[in-house]
């Protein structure tokens, strides 16, 4: 479950992205009881070319990548009693999983959600409706649309 | 000249080790144990509950509000891991999202 209010605070970060002209990447953080608490972005770079060498010349344009500083964030970050529930990121048009975001190594396990929001956050304005969400199952990224299966793995509380 | 088991040069420590995604899990470190022997260790653990997934992995030390990145064969005990330490696997691989980047076959054949 997410409160609203997280996702708002999220949206706030990809909006202020946005407004660079580039993409934004956090992670939500849950407690044992799998509710969100708040979201957390880590130091992050964007509109360069990949540092790394596994996407040599495929750059188009739009990407962003947590930064070693920013990974070690990400650990110091978290409470003894807290787990990433989600990843979330946006890009500048509309959401969907790149190949880019399939292979990201961040937040890989069974059950982990991966929300995609478009429009550099301006999407999450209407709602998690307009966004991609998908989750990680048998180590395959599951788009799943909006309806009754999504609300059964997510859901947002006022 | 011999050591008691319990000196403290000879004994093993009990430390929590965490995934990327806060997944957390109990290991005892014995006083010949590296880096990179634990990080395998873990890695088979959490690999084993679906809680990771294969990848390169290293392992720092948590020291307040910092992570101190351990070298693959530095010695826990004199690198002073103790009693009670968090450790945490970080992902080795490029962490990126984004819409920008296509498959190479793509570019080929643009």
């Amino acid at each position: 479950m997410i409160p609203a209010s997280v996702l708002d605070e999220a949206r706030t970060r990809l909006e202020d992205a946005g407004t660079d002209g580039v993409e934004a990447t956090g992670l939500i953080v849950a407690g044992p009881d799998r509710v969100a608490r708040h979201a957390v972005f880590p130091d992050q770079r964007a509109g360069d070319p990949p540092s790394s060498d596994t996407h040599p010349g495929q750059c188009t344009g739009q990407w962003v990548e947590v930064t070693e500083r920013g990974k070690a964030e990400l650990a110091v970050a978290l409470g003894p009693d807290e787990t990433y529930a989600a990843r979330i990121h946006s890009h500048p048009g509309v959401a969907f999983h790149s190949v880019a975001d399939d292979a990201n190594p961040g937040l890989c396990y069974e059950g982990a959600l991966s929300i995609v929001v478009p429009f550099y956050g301006l999407g999450l304005r209407a709602g998690l409706e307009t966004c991609g969400v998908f989750v990680r199952r048998g180590r395959r990224w599951l788009a799943l649309p909006p309806g009754p299966e999504r609300e059964q793995v997510i859901h947002v509380a006022p | 000249m011999t050591s008691l088991p319990n000196e403290p040069n000879e004994r093993c420590v009990g430390v929590t080790v965490r995934t990327p995604a806060g997944a957390s899990s109990a290991f005892a470190v014995e006083p010949g144990d590296t880096a990179g022997q634990l990080t395998i260790r873990a890695l088979q653990h959490f690999e084993r509950l679906d809680l990771i997934e294969p990848g390169a992995f290293r392992i720092g030390l948590l020291r307040g509000n910092a992570i101190v990145d351990l070298e693959i064969d530095s010695l826990l005990l004199p690198a002073g891991v103790v009693e009670g330490d968090v450790l945490h696997l970080l992902t080795s691989e490029p962490q990126v999202d984004g819409a920008g980047i296509v498959p190479a076959a793509m570019v080929r054949a643009a």
